[in-house]
């Protein structure tokens, strides 16, 4: 890439580009995510899923609040495998095999109708509420989110963050890797895209960062296409619910 | 949603056919939006993917630094299986 990443209004700095050897939607311009200790990459979560019918899955999720990970709903209710998952075990920070930031596992999910009921992907989006006491956020803190205008969103560089399942570039399996990029398409609930990921990066934080360098998560990584990826979108009503959890989990 | 959603189940094996436990796949592109999760083999190297829309999906199984990739076609309310065999 011949510009800086730091050089991109509000796209966050990494320090170093991926190879370009890999096709996921455009070329691919992942890069690993080596410091996982620090803000705001402890906050992103790898999850480990068991469903109901014994099967496991990944995924990604970041924390919102001192006890609350913000996901995919296909990440804590999985259709066509018993439901809601037995359990999610939520790793935030992960950089292959070191936790760095320790884990918890928790069985208090939290999701919308829309998505156990109907299984919109317009209400793809859930929640894990950690036990009372593993209060993950209060050392690693955690990421704002916002309801944004279809404007603001259209001129944002939106930036995603998360586990893919193959380890990305590297293969290493349970690291961390970012892309950023401007939204194909703003829609009421959906915001689609061509920033590069893959599967297990479902729950992944698609934020904004701002002049101030304020971060706003605006939408959850959800779904892919041959074409492109996309995210549900945090509408005032997905604010609402999250802001509920959040506060039930104060 | 109005149409029956799929599942692919299947089971990932070695280039010996020995079942691949902990191997993860996921749906690499596809026809239809797609869930983004990933699926993890068992013991057995079974795993399972619902909640699939119908059509027709490119797989892929990651272990160990060996990726493999499998077509499968999904029919509305149908269970596709699909054997994927690393190199």
């Amino acid at each position: 890439m011949s510009t800086p990443f730091d050089s991109v209004a509000g796209r966050e700095p990494l320090m170093r580009p991926a190879l370009d050897i890999m096709q996921v939607v455009a070329p691919d311009d992942r890069v690993r995510v080596t410091k996982c200790d620090q803000y705001p990459w402890r906050c992103i979560c790898s999850l480990r899923i068991l469903a109901r019918n014994g099967a496991w899955s990944s995924g990604t999720g970041w924390l919102v609040g001192p006890r609350v990970v913000l996901t995919a709903g296909q990440c804590v209710y999985l259709h066509g495998a018993g439901g809601w998952a037995a359990q999610v075990e939520v790793i935030p920070g992960r950089d292959g095999d070191k936790r760095p930031n320790g884990s918890a596992i928790s069985a208090a999910l939290r999701s919308s109708p829309g998505w156990t009921e109907q299984h919109d992907f317009d209400y793809d989006y859930g929640a894990i509420l950690l036990p009372p006491d593993q209060r993950l956020g209060d050392s690693l803190g955690w990421f704002g989110y916002m309801p944004r205008e279809d404007d603001e969103i259209r001129q944002a560089t939106l930036n995603v963050a998360g586990y893919p399942r193959e380890g990305g570039l590297d293969a290493v399996e349970g690291s961390q890797w970012f892309a950023s990029g401007p939204a194909r398409q703003v829609d009421r609930r959906q915001i689609s895209y061509e920033i590069s990921t893959s599967a297990s990066q479902a729950g992944s934080p698609v934020w904004e960062m701002n002049a101030n360098g304020e971060r706003y998560g605006v939408a959850i990584h959800s779904w892919g296409t041959r074409l492109s990826n996309g995210a549900t979108r945090i509408t005032r009503e997905v604010f609402d619910d999250v802001a509920r959890w959040v506060q039930e989990a104060a | 949603m109005s149409t029956p959603l799929g599942t692919i189940t299947g089971r990932v094996v070695g280039p010996a056919g020995a079942p691949v436990a902990g191997a993860t796949v996921a749906i690499a592109a596809g026809s239809q939006p797609h869930n983004d999760i990933a699926a993890v083999t068992a013991a057995d190297g079974t795993f399972r993917l619902g909640g699939v829309r119908p059509g027709e999906y490119r797989l892929e199984a990651h272990a160990d630094r060996a990726t493999q990739s499998a077509d499968v076609k999904v029919a509305a309310g149908a269970q596709a299986h699909v054997e994927i065999r690393l190199p």
